[in-house]
């Protein structure tokens, strides 16, 4: 059971994690019933827009021979925005980008912000089509940045523009608080794109509390991502603490799904996939091989040694000879503390020594 | 069929004197390509299904030697119906042991929405003049102020009929159970603003509808059907009529809802998929909340067959990465004192909704708002009831 009780000190934490924003803005385009009861508005579905996609690589347009010497656009490996959003019947899509904190033009941001600006003003090419499209760029910061990087956001273009380099249109989201609701707001409506601009000429409640600080964490579709967020904090703990319980469920599933006697290999990769629904699949070498190798440890750690017949870093086989073994395992998996930091996908190791390993 | 009509013993093929009437059990397995156990070994070991022909098997049991204790037919693929003359108290025993702590299996659970569009479109086509039964049942279960009482709750608790007498203890929280039976024109008339009268009338559990000839049909809220009709045809085409409803409806809901990635190209992908939510008319105390986390969803006899790790998220509200043992399916649910919402991943049995909501009726609260996305459930079933007649 994962004990949240000191989760949140204090609600800017909440505002300024990558996750907690990412999945605001899923859950703002999700389905939702009609009668605003519920604890999320779904502001940007309301407002005609839906995921285009999340994590696609944008393209940067062709060079013109004054702008090969862009200082702003050192190279041209494609960057990767948070968020790509369609409007039903707006031109513009829109590009988003999430941060914990807005910044400066000294920031180490600023190359990957520039080449965003530069790449979604004609989204064509990262489309493969002819026709041209417009995007507009939308930095989500909280909102006592939100002034200082639309600054910052003015001073990237104008520099693109010097070095005759196109750039989208701009405009800052910023995410803040009052006592019982989680708003964004902008600090200038008239720069925001047509469909956005009444529905934040006043700070638009996202997220309703239900009395208690902790109680307005939205269920996560994506508990955590690589390269987000890694700094040791409760929030990162909290998502790796959710994102074990996913795992374990499908350890569950396939343990009690095997008919004794028989054999059963799990393997971490698809365990990490199916927890995940698909997004696994998106993450690099390093990040893949991080959480592989802990959740063999996890199995191991709770599956009885004399059950596992081979293992390697990636899959473990279980032999189940009996029914009575599998409820075992099961009820083991079951009492597992997800939100032990030591023992879960935060923390896992195994000492485990089985009479094959290589000593 | 002269066995399921009643009138032969299947074990002697002698005229059946003074048989109980015929028990239906409408089952869940999994929708097609998910099914990974053919229905025979669905069953546990001890159960076995002798093929009379490709729809319709035999069904033995080594507790009953030499006895046939049923036979199911497999109107659908997914819904197979499982017929017997057992008496109710034998046949519920049956199916709890054998269906519900076997995860290959599960009940089709006729919640009331459900079983309101059967009544709607019932009194739409029947004489006005014919009998209809109604049971409304609501108990406020986690509403119980001494918590050693929960002890009743070891083991698969079983369902009672609703017209048994009750002798269980002076009650310590709330409880109705309602049961009318009266002409088809007069409910057709006050059923409606009966109910809007007092709020547990609409968690309906039991229905009996006329049949074409003499007697009825009574279907309840777990899959459960009584034939107290003179035609076994009838009643299969009754019953034949639900399954296809249900499976419209659940199969409808699972495209819509299920949760997965898409690939978009370009290293990118998009997240589907909608969650349903069941919104409680009046908010629960967080004692009653705490009470249904510890003893609904995390106890392992719990009737709501769900499991599962819990986080906390202040004392009005928990997430779970959830496992339905039905399949033992993980899915994603969030809890509050004012609703339950599910997310259920690619691949997950939609029948998972229809069990929440009728657990959620009868022993939550009985007053309900349920969606799948933003459309209502009561409008998802009447849709499904359309199609299934323009098929």
């Amino acid at each position: 059971m994962s004990d949240s009780a000191q989760l949140l000190d204090d609600p800017a934490q909440l505002l300024s994690d990558p996750i907690f924003q990412l999945n605001m803005v899923i859950w703002s385009v999700k389905d939702l019933p009609k009668n605003g009861s519920s604890q999320v508005k779904p502001f940007l579905r309301e407002v005609g827009y839906y995921i285009f996609a999340l994590n696609r690589r944008i393209l940067l347009p062709e060079l013109t021979q004054r702008s090969s010497s862009s200082d702003s656009i050192p190279d041209r490996f494609p960057p990767v925005p948070d968020v790509w959003l369609r409007h039903e019947s707006d031109d513009f899509d829109l590009i988003l980008e999430l941060k914990s904190h807005g910044f400066g033009e000294k920031s180490s941001n600023v190359k990957q912000i520039s080449k965003m600006l530069a790449a979604s003003f004609d989204l064509s090419h990262s489309l493969g089509i002819q026709n041209k499209k417009p995007g507009f760029f939308i930095f989500m910061t909280v909102y006592k940045d939100a002034d200082k990087m639309m600054e910052t956001l003015n001073s990237l273009k104008a520099r693109l523009e010097k070095e005759d380099v196109s750039s989208a249109p701009i405009a800052v989201i910023g995410l803040d608080n009052d006592k019982d609701n989680w708003l964004w707001k902008s600090i200038d409506p008239s720069t925001l794109p047509k469909p956005l601009q009444k529905g934040l000429s006043q700070p638009v409640t996202i997220l309703k509390s239900m009395g208690h600080i902790e109680d307005i964490i939205p269920m996560y579709f994506i508990p955590w991502l690589p390269e987000v967020n890694e700094e040791d904090s409760p929030l990162v703990s909290d998502g790796l603490s959710v994102f074990t319980g996913r795992v374990l469920s499908y350890v569950q599933k396939q343990i009690r799904n095997t008919e004794p006697p028989g054999v059963l290999s799990l393997r971490a990769e698809s365990l990490l996939k199916e927890a995940t629904y698909g997004v696994f699949d998106y993450w690099k070498g390093k990040d893949r091989n991080r959480f592989t190798k802990k959740v063999i440890n996890i199995i191991l750690n709770h599956v009885d040694a004399d059950s596992i017949i081979d293992k390697s870093d990636a899959v473990v086989d279980i032999e189940i000879k009996t029914e009575s073994i599998r409820e075992d395992i099961l009820k083991e998996l079951e009492s597992y503390e997800v939100s032990n930091r030591a023992m879960n996908l935060e923390g896992a190791s195994s000492s485990i020594q089985l009479p094959f390993d290589d000593v | 069929m002269d066995f399921l009509e009643g009138y032969l013993t299947l074990d002697s093929g002698q005229p059946a004197a003074g048989r109980s009437p015929l028990k239906t059990y409408m089952l869940e397995t999994a929708r097609g390509e998910r099914r990974e156990r053919s229905l025979p070994k669905s069953f546990s070991g001890s159960i076995g299904l002798e093929t009379i022909d490709e729809a319709l098997y035999k069904v033995w049991d080594k507790e009953h030697p030499g006895e046939i204790v049923g036979l199911i037919e497999v109107i659908e693929e997914r819904h197979p119906v499982f017929y017997t003359t057992f008496k109710s108290d034998e046949s519920n025993k049956w199916i709890s042991k054998n269906v519900d702590q076997t995860p290959w299996l599960d009940r089709m659970w006729l919640s009331s929405h459900i079983l309101s569009n059967i009544w709607n479109h019932t009194r739409k086509v029947s004489n006005p003049a014919r009998y209809v039964g109604f049971g409304f049942e609501h108990e406020s279960k986690y509403e119980i102020s001494d918590i050693l009482q929960y002890e009743d709750y070891e083991g698969i608790e079983e369902i009672k009929e609703i017209d048994e007498g009750d002798e269980s203890p002076a009650p310590d929280r709330r409880k109705s159970r309602v049961y009318i039976t009266e002409r088809l024109g007069v409910l057709s008339d006050k059923l409606e603003r009966f109910t809007n009268l007092y709020d547990p009338l609409h968690s309906l559990v039991q229905l009996q509808i006329p049949s074409d000839s003499q007697g009825g049909h009574r279907l309840y809220y777990d899959g459960r059907a009584i034939n107290l009709s003179d035609s076994f045809l009838e009643h299969r085409s009754k019953i034949m009529g639900i399954v296809e409803l249900y499976q419209n409806l659940t199969e409808t809901a699972e495209d819509k809802l299920w949760l997965g990635t898409t690939d978009v190209g370009g290293g990118g992908f998009r997240m589907d998929g909608e969650p349903i939510t069941i919104q409680f008319e009046q908010e629960l105390s967080e004692e009653t909340f705490s009470k249904f986390i510890t003893y609904g969803l995390q106890r392992r006899n719990s009737i709501l067959r769900i499991g599962g790790y819990l986080h906390h998220r202040g004392p009005r509200k928990i997430h779970m990465s959830a496992i339905d043992r039905h399949l033992w399916q993980p899915f994603l649910l969030e809890a509050t004192t004012k609703h339950i919402m599910v997310l259920l991943p690619r691949g997950t049995c939609g029948n998972t909704i229809h069990r929440l909501v009728t657990y959620v009726q009868r022993f939550i609260s009985p007053k309900i708002s349920v969606w799948l996305g933003s459309e209502s459930y009561t409008d998802a079933v009447g849709l499904a009831s359309e199609r299934k007649k323009n098929e």
